[in-house]
């Protein structure tokens, strides 16, 4: 399930940590700040993602990321909150391949020539 | 309001609840005794469901349910406790875990930190996250408040509370997401009446007092719970003290417990102007004028000095050389004492205080009618106020909270009659502006045809709409600020004798102005106001008492300056400061003054005692209403006596016989008391019922609860529960049993016209205050003295 309703069309080509990203980012953006789960967990997210993106990833990420949305989804204000939840949750269930593909500090696999910045490890 | 709503069952966790229907699910499980956990719930605050810590399982509803948003309905089934439910409150404090800085032991909430608790209750032991933290710099937004951004948890309650409980709204929200953002309404600082409602009802360190903060830990502190020394409304304030080289150090007040007539409610002078109390001013060692200056010297040798010459020009030129003068501050213990030392002792009638209303009047307009009087507490539950003159907002700021949250919460109708448009006639169903010399020709025309003695010919509509209006309020409490007095109060009165079920509230202006007159600090009344020719019930207690009418406090100072009068005693008054006495008055006349200050009047003194001030001693006071409060002592100084041992010591140095001016000594037990103690246990327990019941053993003329004992028995009006009043519990006294009082001049009436930021003398010293009124104003007005 992807987000609100809306549907979004993509191809293989398409790294899906990139596109889980894109879509926290907007609804980062979107975010009242009313309630917790929703204005913290979509930083939270965010940040995650970011740095998971840019090949900072350790593998408790991929956990905590679907661990983060299940406890947004169906616990917020509004339904925007389930809304940024819902993708997350199904793109780490269906494309945990390519997540694991981030790992150990390996850049995007579908970007060649990375032109993102690299991100220090933590932990 | 008026029909009682219907009951409906609900059950919760397996639990039978009934209560009426509409019931915040929150408050049911409150009596069901199951507490649900919130932030951003507040009781009597507007409903916000952004915490989501009170999510709870309500049958056949779809997601969990904020339990703070939802009414109950009959057959309500709740689960407040499951997996899934603590899962859902682990992870709302996770996720506030995860910016929130993690500097506990520096914060100023720590160890009393709802955050601390909820994450021992859910137990969010592991940090999920590890990307870096937002920060934001910390901001001082006024002298008292100071905004830490990475602590706030955005609960919005400092929002709530200072728009729709303080009427001041002074905070907002700025930016969304992840950006929001607690911010005053004046870009960078607050323009506020500076209670620190925000810092106190802050569940976490975010916003946190200038006076308070990182100076200490919660649990280090002692919390004395006590009543505040400022104003006239009496608000239960508990005192963080702690030790430090003077003895103690008062660094915190605050009434988190909600005990008391104010709730969590304090003004800036309850919460923070106690700091007066360890000025560098302070006077540490009697001060005795020698070859014309003030030279220490030691306490023995002032008492000597005092009371060697009071007896002198008693014994010369008798009492009626002597004058004395009390505080409005003092206990009512001391204020008793006093005149019972001026008459007994000193043989004289001329004792007098800062009269801040014509309270005898009020007690002979209100003379046998009972239960007239109203409390407090019933400025809240009243289901009409009429408010006749003074500015409750800056003289009476737990009044005003009290007025201003009635009509928010239960839609009370206030009617505000004043000159000015004062801030409460934004609460007001109708606003009255009356001109600044009429209000006598207000009340009068309120009492009707008869009662007004002529005057302009009251044109004013609306003035006739009113009244209509007024006399179909049923209960409505009239309270009245010192523009009326004398035969006003009467018309009122008279008024409210009209409407079934009125009450009156008569407000005077310091902390216990009501108890110095209750207690007969007057040239021509007695305690309980009877006349001083009318006196045989004290008379036979205490001996010949003098008839003739004494001096009034102008009066005082103007025999000091004829000659006549040889010798004043002043006692927490600074009658030169607000008068503007000529020092050359005072230079005839052998002047003693205890205070804590080096005050415009004890500068002149001969003798000067240093005292301790309310949060230093025992007692009780008497708020505006009459609510009688006890007074407990935080902490003690070596360095200054409370006003009540100090008079005691002067009669002994006088030769006068202790036992007849404090009836101390009563009800020793054979144990003489030594069974109580932390080795027995119940002894101690014993102790607790004796106290209360005034049997506990007055071991010493220096116990103020012996004073009481009196005090109970000769004063109409006082004879309350005495267990309840050591409990802290405030007790209604009746001033409409006390005797009808001889008519006062009106022109010893002087209101204090203290602001929000000023409190007489002792404000001068609180650094707090004289910070936050620099701040507001670079060049502040002068200070009235008391």
């Amino acid at each position: 399930m992807l987000g609100s309703g809306g549907l979004v069309v993509v191809d293989d080509s398409t790294c899906m940590v990139k596109f889980a990203l894109r879509i926290m980012k907007f609804y980062k953006h979107e975010s009242c700040g009313w309630c917790i789960p929703c204005r913290e967990g979509t930083d939270w997210l965010e940040k995650t993602l970011t740095r998971f993106h840019t090949g900072g990833g350790i593998k408790k990420d991929i956990d905590n990321i679907q661990y983060l949305s299940e406890n947004m989804l169906g616990r917020t204000f509004c339904p925007l909150g389930d809304a940024a939840a819902l993708p997350t949750i199904s793109i780490v269930k269906k494309f945990r391949k390519e997540f694991e593909d981030h790992l150990e500090g390996k850049p995007c696999p579908f970007e060649k020539q990375s032109s993102v910045q690299r991100l220090p490890v933590f932990a | 309001m008026a029909d009682s709503p219907k009951l409906v069952n609900v059950t919760v966790d397996g639990k039978a609840v009934s209560a009426p229907a509409g019931t915040l699910l929150i408050e049911a499980c409150k009596t069901a005794g199951i507490e649900v956990p919130a932030f951003c719930y507040y009781p009597n605050l507007s409903l916000q469901g952004a915490c989501r810590m009170c999510l709870v399982r309500v049958e056949k509803m779809p997601k969990l349910q904020t339990a703070c948003t939802t009414g109950i309905t009959d057959g309500m089934v709740v689960v407040t406790d499951s997996d899934e439910i603590r899962q859902a409150r682990k992870s709302m404090v996770e996720l506030l875990l995860g910016n929130h800085p993690l500097d506990c032991p520096v914060c100023d909430a720590g160890g009393e930190c709802e955050l601390q608790d909820m994450t021992f209750s859910y137990g969010a032991a592991e940090s999920k996250y590890i990307d870096i933290k937002s920060h934001r710099d910390e901001q001082q937004w006024s002298p008292v408040v100071y905004f830490d951004r990475p602590r706030c948890i955005l609960c919005y309650r400092c929002v709530r509370v200072c728009g729709e409980a303080m009427d001041v709204w002074a905070l907002g929200v700025d930016n969304r997401a992840v950006n929001s953002t607690i911010v005053p309404n004046k870009e960078d600082h607050l323009e506020c009446e500076e209670c620190g409602m925000c810092i106190d009802i802050c569940p976490v360190g975010a916003l946190t007092s200038g006076a308070y903060r990182y100076k200490t830990h919660p649990w280090e502190m002692k919390h004395v719970g006590t009543t505040c020394t400022h104003c006239a409304d009496g608000c239960k304030t508990t005192l963080g003290v702690r030790r430090s080289d003077t003895g103690m150090e008062i660094v915190r007040g605050d009434n988190r417990d909600k005990s008391g007539i104010n709730g969590d409610f304090l003004c800036i002078k309850g919460r923070y102007a106690f700091d007066f109390a360890n000025h560098e001013d302070r006077l540490t060692q009697p001060l005795v004028r020698r070859n014309g200056k003030l030279a220490p010297a030691t306490w023995e040798e002032a008492f000597a000095l005092v009371g060697r010459r009071f007896k002198e020009i008693r014994d010369r030129d008798g009492g009626q050389a002597i004058g004395v003068i009390g505080s409005t501050r003092t206990t009512n213990e001391e204020a008793y004492l006093l005149q019972k030392f001026a008459r007994t002792v000193l043989g004289t009638n001329n004792i007098d205080h800062h009269r801040t209303a014509d309270l005898p009047a009020f007690a002979a307009a209100i003379h046998g009618k009972p239960n007239s009087t109203a409390s407090m507490r019933d400025v809240y539950d009243a289901p009409a106020i009429l408010l006749i003159g003074n500015d409750p907002t800056e003289q009476h700021p737990l009044l005003a909270w009290q007025i201003r949250n009635n009509v928010r919460l239960h839609n009370a109708r206030l009617y505000v009659a004043n000159s000015e448009e004062i801030k409460l006639h934004r609460q007001a169903v109708s606003f009255t502006q009356i001109p600044n010399d009429g209000y006598h020709e207000f009340v009068s025309f309120l009492a009707g045809p008869g009662s007004d003695g002529g005057g302009r010919p009251s044109p004013q509509k609306s003035w006739a709409d009113i009244r209509e209006k007024l006399l179909a309020e049923p209960k409505l409490v009239i309270i009245f600020g010192s523009e009326i007095f004398g035969n006003g109060i009467q018309s009122l009165t008279k008024f409210a004798a009209g409407i079934p079920g009125a009450k009156l509230i008569c407000l005077a202006d310091y902390a216990n102005s009501r108890g110095a007159a209750d207690m007969g600090l007057y040239p021509d009344l007695l305690p309980g106001y009877f006349a001083v020719s009318d006196g045989n019930k004290f008379r036979e207690e205490w001996g010949s008492l003098p008839q003739k009418t004494g001096l009034s406090l102008p009066e005082m100072l103007e025999g000091a300056k004829s000659g006549a009068l040889k010798a004043l005693y002043v006692i927490g008054a600074n009658p030169v400061g607000r008068l503007n006495v000529a020092p050359a008055d005072l230079k005839n006349t052998f002047t003693v003054v205890q205070d804590m200050f080096l005050t415009e009047t004890a500068a002149l003194a001969d003798v000067v005692i240093p005292a301790a001030n309310a949060y230093e001693k025992s007692g009780t006071f008497t708020n505006t209403c009459g609510d009688l409060q006890i007074v407990k002592k935080a902490g003690e100084l070596a360095t200054a006596k409370p006003d009540f041992e100090m008079i005691v010591r002067i009669a002994d140095a006088m030769g006068f016989d202790v036992h007849k001016l404090v009836p101390f000594g009563h009800g020793v037990r054979s144990d003489m008391g030594q069974s109580r103690g932390a080795q027995s246990g119940e002894a101690d327990r014993h102790g607790v019922w004796l106290e209360a019941n005034g049997l506990e053993p007055k071991m010493n003329p220096f116990d103020p609860m012996a004073m009481l004992d009196e005090i109970q028995r000769l004063v109409p009006g006082y004879d309350i529960s005495r267990i309840e009043l050591m409990a802290g519990n405030d007790q209604h006294t009746a001033i409409e049993n006390m005797e009808p009082g001889a008519t006062q001049r009106s022109e010893l009436i002087a209101p204090a016209n203290n602001n929000l930021f000023t409190s007489g003398t002792v404000g001068r010293y609180s650094r707090t205050l004289n910070s936050v009124i620099e701040n507001k104003n670079p060049e502040p007005a002068e200070v009235p003295a008391d």
